[in-house]
């Protein structure tokens, strides 16, 4: 007893021991395009990712460094002062509002501090809300921060400064306990941008505190209260100490540190930024990236345009084929479910087998994470599974052509 | 019964059939004769429904079975004998006993032999009757048949038209050739010229 399915299935099995060196070739262009689409795919998801870690993401490469201002071309810059902060943010208001930059302080101490491990700490914070400057959270008021302590907590020795005819001098010392100390990791915007807070050795080393801790111990070294020193450093009052280390200004959008990087420059400040070596980042990145997602584009377009026009091809020669089955008392649909059906196994192989690669290589060799690998081999069976569908629907109008047309349109005579 | 009526076909200015109107009797065989070009094959694939005519109708019952084996040769190189017959078996839903019927059509026809053959090996003769015996092998009220006997030898065209006599039996059959058709399948013989049925 024949049933429909059986019978069809039957007749493209006999259909696909016929199929011409056109049928291959479309096969083999099809894998081909198929592979290609989704190696195309893994690479360059991989190399946005590598650029969002690079530059979206890392936070070093959004930070601009304010170092000191040059008011003259004679005169030697000097290094940035307590009020610079405050302008640089307002010149960044009017001029880039858009850019959402904001400035914050970066704070020192000049001189060195012992601490327990007998080693000379410098002593530097940052303002409030600026611990990611740090690769931190947050930051602790009990807590020192520093790329190499093993130690679990730490007591500062703090020199109470006096002032005489000759300079600083101090004969007194204040201990502050600091109950933790927590890693600060090397990539931390602020240690990529300065060298100067990487140098740690055995004599010294920078030790970062909150700034609440930073207003402590300027209060015990000078012997009141904060903003009184605060006030005297303002009136210009000489304490031996610059405070003030830089000003980091965060720019949340990469493309735009390059023109925030201009504007502090037009003012006369000099700034150091990680994306400095390059001219016109953004543009740059800008046009490398479409000019690669076109070259992208265009190479599966035309692989994909390739396989379909050897199916094409394949079909225009199977057309008496298809008339024949006709002929022999098949329908229109049955013979354009026959010649489906003679295409549809190798379809699926396909997707099948660029699905699997897809998501190997991409977690093997690609190193991408899992639902990358998913989302891709679910877009590259969707390709393969749409060409199909499209040739379905073309086989599906050539069967239903008239049938002396099918018969008389192939020059091959059997 | 197939009733044709001012049957005509035109091809760009060229009038093919000019005003047919003739009844094919059930169980009769109508033999069509005519020079080459005067419109014969036009005439079975208009009644096969393969043509329509540009004007003019064709009229039969709609549960009418009807073979049509075409002068061309409208097989798949690389297939085989077997598979043709299975393939045809497979489109008109024949059930059990189709491949027994299959192999005594092979043999009254003289191509027994040849059933695992690929058809791209067959000399022209022996393609001649498989798409004969293809025909054949469906229940049919009625036989379009092309020059059924073209490529053929005396013997073999006498044994086409043996199995046509003995398979034909009680079904109207069609048949043009230039080849003389024997009286024993006591056919109606018309002649075509000029796009214009005589009969003889």
């Amino acid at each position: 007893m024949w049933s429909d399915g059986k019978i069809l299935r039957s007749a493209a099995r006999m259909m696909r021991a016929k199929a011409p060196i056109q049928f291959r070739l479309a096969a083999a262009t099809l894998f081909v395009a198929a592979f290609a689409l989704s190696t195309m795919g893994l690479f360059a998801w991989r190399v946005v990712q590598d650029a969002k870690r690079q530059f979206v993401t890392n936070t070093a490469v959004h930070v601009i460094l304010v170092n000191s201002r040059s008011l003259g071309e004679q005169d030697l810059p000097r290094p940035v002062q307590w009020q610079d902060r405050q302008r640089i943010q307002e010149i960044l208001d009017q001029s880039l509002s858009d850019a959402g930059a904001r400035a914050w302080n970066v704070y020192q101490i000049n001189f060195g501090i012992t601490d327990s491990e007998g080693r000379a700490d410098w002593v530097e914070s940052v303002d409030p809300g600026a611990a990611s400057l740090l690769g931190l959270a947050q930051m602790r008021d009990d807590t020192a921060y520093t790329t190499s302590s093993k130690a679990s907590r730490l007591i500062l020795y703090v020199p109470v400064v006096r002032q005489t005819q000759g300079g600083y001098e101090s004969d007194r010392r204040i201990p502050m306990t600091l109950t933790r100390v927590e890693q600060i990791p090397r990539q931390a915007p602020l240690m990529a941008l300065s060298s100067a807070l990487n140098a740690d050795s055995p004599n010294g080393r920078p030790l970062f505190v909150s700034y609440d801790a930073y207003r402590t111990i300027l209060e015990r070294a000078f012997g009141q209260p904060f903003p009184g020193v605060i006030r005297a450093l303002e009136r210009g009052q000489d304490f031996g100490i610059e405070p003030v280390a830089s000003v980091a200004v965060y720019i949340p959008h990469l493309t735009d540190v390059d023109q925030v990087a201009r504007i502090l420059t037009a003012h006369h400040y000099n700034v150091a930024y990680a994306l400095g070596a390059f001219q016109q980042l953004s543009s740059t990145w800008r046009t490398a990236a479409r000019m690669a997602f076109g070259f992208i584009l265009v190479t599966v377009v035309a692989m994909y345009l390739g396989a379909w026009l050897a199916f094409r091809s394949d079909l225009r020669r199977s057309r008496k084929d298809l008339g024949i089955l006709r002929h022999f008392g098949f329908s229109a649909q049955e013979v354009a479910r026959i010649y489906h059906l003679k295409f549809r196994g190798m379809f699926l192989t396909c997707a099948g087998s660029t699905a699997l690669y897809t998501l190997v290589a991409g977690a093997l060799v690609f190193r991408l994470p899992w639902y990358a690998c998913v989302v891709l081999a679910c877009a590259v069976a969707a390709c393969v599974g749409l060409m199909s569908m499209a040739n379905a629907s073309a086989a599906r109008k050539t069967a239903a052509l008239h049938l002396p047309h099918l018969l008389r349109f192939s020059k091959e005579m059997e | 019964m197939i009733v044709l009526q001012e049957v005509r076909k035109r091809y760009g200015e060229r009038e093919i059939l000019s005003g047919i109107t003739v009844t094919l009797e059930t169980g009769r065989v109508y033999a069509i004769a005519g020079p080459s070009g005067s419109g014969k094959t036009t005439l079975l694939q208009i009644l096969a429904g393969y043509e329509h005519p540009t004007s003019g109708t064709v009229q039969a019952r709609k549960t009418l079975r009807l073979e049509y084996a075409p002068q061309d040769f409208l097989l798949f190189s690389n297939l085989t004998v077997w598979n043709h017959l299975r393939l045809k078996a497979a489109a008109r839903r024949l059930q059990e006993r189709w491949e027994e019927r299959a192999h005594r059509l092979l043999a009254d026809l003289g191509i027994a032999n040849h059933c695992r053959a690929p058809v791209g090996t067959l000399s022209g003769g022996e393609r001649r009757r498989l798409q004969l015996a293809i025909a054949l092998l469906p229940p049919s009220n009625v036989l379009l048949l092309d020059e059924p006997t073209s490529n053929l030898d005396a013997i073999a065209s006498e044994q086409v038209w043996e199995t046509l006599a003995r398979e034909g039996a009680g079904k109207t059959m069609v048949i043009c050739s230039h080849a003389p058709i024997p009286a024993r399948l006591e056919p109606v013989r018309w002649q075509l010229r000029g796009g214009v049925l005589d009969v003889e």
